[in-house]
């Protein structure tokens, strides 16, 4: 086989599993590694045999020391945002991906679960004013029970409003959701003894794990507890989202989405799938509401305001909608570039966040306008060489001496190497003089491996068969850094330096990426011809 | 035959009736889209249904699907007064059609286009028994191996047998085939014309509306003629070639070739 064929064939469907699987293992593994000290982790001590694990516990302390991380808790409290941000995308996905009815007042689930929640879970008093009536009962549930009856409420509005509204279509529809949310927000505004107004609710009562108040957040323990929680409701959401999509239930909302009056004239009952779709992501999206209030601890007529709605719509856009994962994709790329990136690059300033998702949203319609959950090959391993690149580019200079360790037997220069960028070019010739065979002491080299580099190793050869485009754009984006906040903007990054760094590498990253095969190919026909080993002729 | 037929009508439901209808009316806004049209279909007949364009045929057909609400008159569907039911109800009980263009689920692959109408059937079958259904419906149409393309890459011809697959994949007693011919090539209509036989041969009663008089003519065993929403004809192919009225409003001097 030929090795392009190779290289090719990393980004099919299986190596998407394989993504999927490695993701998985990250949001499981990842917020405890930056808890915990990996050697007192029972599980992974038996593995790595009480040694230090080595791909994730050099990431993490490379992140650390070059500011990209910040505190620890914090990064766990945004995967733990990240993920009510996907289960709300993921329900808008599954009515308006699969069933094709476009939502743009899905944050009046979301909003109306919050409510729900609290009053049940803080034992709700009927004593309407107006009518002075006190009823005199209190309906008491543990918080878990509050938070799926809060969801219950809000599917249960979902069935009223599609009986009402899912008679009409497409531009109609999307009128008509988006006004929702509103009503329900002057409502909130009006019922003041009920929703406290615009000061909202506050109390630790809607908190399935017990949590400190709002600022005690950021103690370890209590972030993690909630995480767990978070990660297993988000867990079973998906799934029963997926199960649902990929049966034939989800077959039939597919074909009312692709066309109506076909799929109702061979027998399908359009209008109760209709509403069961709504239902059913009404559910969901309350399920994420109910988790978000517990989040904040807060509950206000806020949530239930537009920006909201278009947050997790371009959420899915982004990521590819009628997939399910590409609303996943979308909620932790937009989370994490707001929470991680903007919000410290950026401090102050107001805005940014749409701002950005509407520069995101631009690029990725006009580039991969599916998504990129449904990006094609080329454009899948351009973004992921693009993090590499950035990734690559903060950790290597952060930390001395640390493939050299590795590769000092093998290096050219005995691996002596001072300056990262010198370390890069010799790590990197070695690789490739590995990688197609020219040195005499792989045996030696391999000797020296113990599976505690090992994963190191593997780590390394990625990022170095790509060093030297990693090096161009080393020097781009630190021009293009420097140039853009230092002189422009005139804003001193100070601590946020790594984080814009990997935000413009990122940025540059993706675009070279994604061009440079193309570049390559054209000057390679240009100037050469056919490439006498390949001996193939692509036009393209 | 036609004589009988009227005598068992004026007797109330018969099992020699399939469908009847009742002085059918369709007006939009002053036009007579469909306009006091009463006729009888009875079970395994094969019916050509002709007229000018405008003439009301997809109407009709809209009507006795449901997808339309009649302005005046009655459907029976074996003795059933359907009129005003739903679509999915009235492909429940054995009605089934095509529209004039295709419209197949274009995101969708062959197979799951050929799911749909498997699904409300049985919605608690077995997924292999769903499956293996849709596969027999796309073999029936000679499509089985294109199962896994998107309906979007398929073409045309292939398009037209597969809404024709969904449709026998109701199990419909009465099927509805609005321009089955259309923008096909000799071998493929042919193609379509022996699925329209074999289901005919089967028991379905089948009505075509159709341009190609050619391919109708030979095809049908009885002819209904519409123009400006009235019925002027009806008869056999003989019969309808040789009939003036019909000659005046549609088939011009070519009405030899059919007689
Ligand atoms: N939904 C509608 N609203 C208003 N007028 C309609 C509607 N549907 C059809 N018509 C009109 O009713 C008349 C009959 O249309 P129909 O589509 O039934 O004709 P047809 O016999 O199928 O013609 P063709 O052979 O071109 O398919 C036409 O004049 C058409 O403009
Ligand atoms: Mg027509």
């Amino acid at each position: 086989m030929d090795w392009r064929e190779i290289i090719e064939d990393l980004w099919d469907d299986v190596t998407d599993r394989a993504y999927y699987i490695f993701a998985v293992a990250i949001l499981i593994l990842f917020p405890f590694i930056l808890v915990t000290p990996p050697s007192t982790l029972p599980i992974l001590n038996i593995i790595f045999n009480g040694s230090r694990i080595p791909v994730l516990s050099d990431i993490y302390d490379f992140g650390y020391q070059s500011g990209l991380f910040g505190e620890n808790v914090w990064i766990i409290n945004i995967f733990s945002l990240c993920l009510i941000w996907a289960i709300f995308a993921a329900s808008w996905d599954f009515v308006t991906g699969y069933s094709g009815q476009v939502s743009f007042g899905h944050a009046a689930f979301w909003g109306f679960s919050m409510y729900v929640a609290y009053w049940v879970a803080a034992g709700f008093h009927v004593n309407i004013p107006i009518i002075d009536l006190d009823l005199g009962f209190r309906v008491e549930l543990e918080p878990l029970f509050a938070l799926i009856f809060g969801a219950l409420l809000a599917a249960l509005l979902a069935v009223f409003l599609g009986i009402i509204s899912l008679r009409v279509r497409g531009f109609y529809l999307a009128i008509i959701t988006l006004v929702i949310p509103l009503i329900l927000n002057s409502l909130a505004n009006t019922f003041v003894e009920l929703t406290g107004g615009n000061y909202g609710l506050q109390s630790d009562v809607t908190r399935v794990v017990p949590l400190p108040p709002l600022g005690d957040l950021f103690d370890e323990t209590h972030a993690l507890n909630f995480y767990i929680f978070v990660l297993l409701v988000f867990f079973v959401a998906i799934t029963l989202m997926m199960l649902i999509a990929f049966s034939r239930v989800g077959l039939a909302f597919q074909s009312i989405r692709e066309d109506e009056e076909a799929a109702e004239s061979l027998g399908i009952n359009v209008r109760n799938y209709k509403i069961l779709a709504f239902t059913l992501s009404a559910f969901f999206a309350g399920i994420a509401g109910g988790l978000y209030a517990q989040w904040f601890n807060y509950v206000s007529p806020t949530y239930l305001e537009s920006s909201y709605s278009f947050q997790v719509i371009i959420m899915c856009v982004i990521g590819g909608v009628g997939t399910i994962t590409g609303g996943i994709i979308g909620a932790f790329l937009l989370t994490i570039l707001v929470n991680v990136f903007l919000k410290n690059v950026f401090r102050g300033v107001h805005g940014m966040d749409m701002l950005s998702f509407g520069i995101l949203l631009i690029i990725t319609l006009r580039y991969m306008p599916y998504g990129l959950a449904r990006s094609t090959k080329d454009q899948k391993r351009a973004c992921v060489l693009g993090i590499l690149f950035a990734l690559a580019w903060i950790i290597i200079p952060s930390r001395e001496g640390w493939g050299v360790e590795l590769f000092s037997s093998i290096l050219p220069n005995n691996g002596n190497p001072t300056d990262p960028l010198s370390k890069l070019i010799s790590i990197s010739v070695t690789s490739i003089l590995i990688l197609i065979g020219k040195v005499d002491n792989l045996g030696q080299m391999l000797s020296t491996l113990t599976l505690d580099n090992l994963l190191t190793f593997i780590a390394l050869i990625i990022i170095f068969i790509f060093s030297i485009p990693a090096m161009i754009i080393f020097l781009i984006s630190e021009i293009i850094g420097i140039f853009l906040f230092e002189v422009i903007m005139g804003i001193n990054l100070g601590e946020a330096l790594n984080k814009a760094k990997f935000l413009i590498c990122v940025v540059t990253g993706i675009p070279f990426a994604f061009y440079l095969p193309k570049i390559f190919r054209t000057i390679r026909l240009r100037y050469w011809g056919v490439w006498p080993s390949v001996g193939r002729y692509e036009p393209d | 035959m036609s004589l009988n037929t009227s005598q068992v009508a004026s007797s109330g439901p018969d099992e020699n009736i399939l469908l009847e209808i009742k002085n059918l009316s369709k007006h939009f806004e002053g036009l007579k889209a469909v306009d006091q049209v009463s006729f009888s279909i009875k079970p395994a007949e094969l019916i050509g249904v002709i007229g000018p364009n405008g003439a009301g045929k997809t109407t009709l057909f809209n009507l006795l699907t449901g997808f339309l609400k009649p302005t005046a008159g009655e459907i029976f569907f074996n003795g059933k007064n359907i009129t005003g039911w739903p679509p999915f109800k009235i492909s429940k009980i054995g009605i089934a059609r095509t529209f004039q263009l295709v419209r197949p689920f274009r995101f969708l692959d062959a197979l799951e286009n050929a799911m749909v109408p498997h699904i409300p059937q049985n919605i608690l079958a077995k997924s292999s028994t769903l499956r293996n259904k849709a596969i027999w419906s796309l073999i029936t149409v000679d499509l089985a191996e294109k199962k896994n393309y998107p309906a979007f890459i398929l073409p045309h011809g292939d398009l037209k047998r597969l809404d024709i697959a969904r449709s026998f994949a109701v199990q419909p007693r009465l099927l509805l085939l609005d321009e089955p011919f259309s923008g096909l090539s000799y071998e493929e209509a042919f193609r379509i014309q022996r699925l329209i036989r074999d289901a005919h041969e089967k028991g379905m009663s089948i009505v075509i509306v159709e341009h190609k008089l050619k391919i109708l003519m030979k095809l049908v065993e009885r002819v209904l003629v519409l123009d400006r929403g009235r019925l002027i004809g009806e008869g056999s192919p003989k019969e309808i070639a040789n009939n003036v009225e019909v000659i005046n409003a549609y088939l011009g001097t070519e009405a030899k070739e059919y007689g």
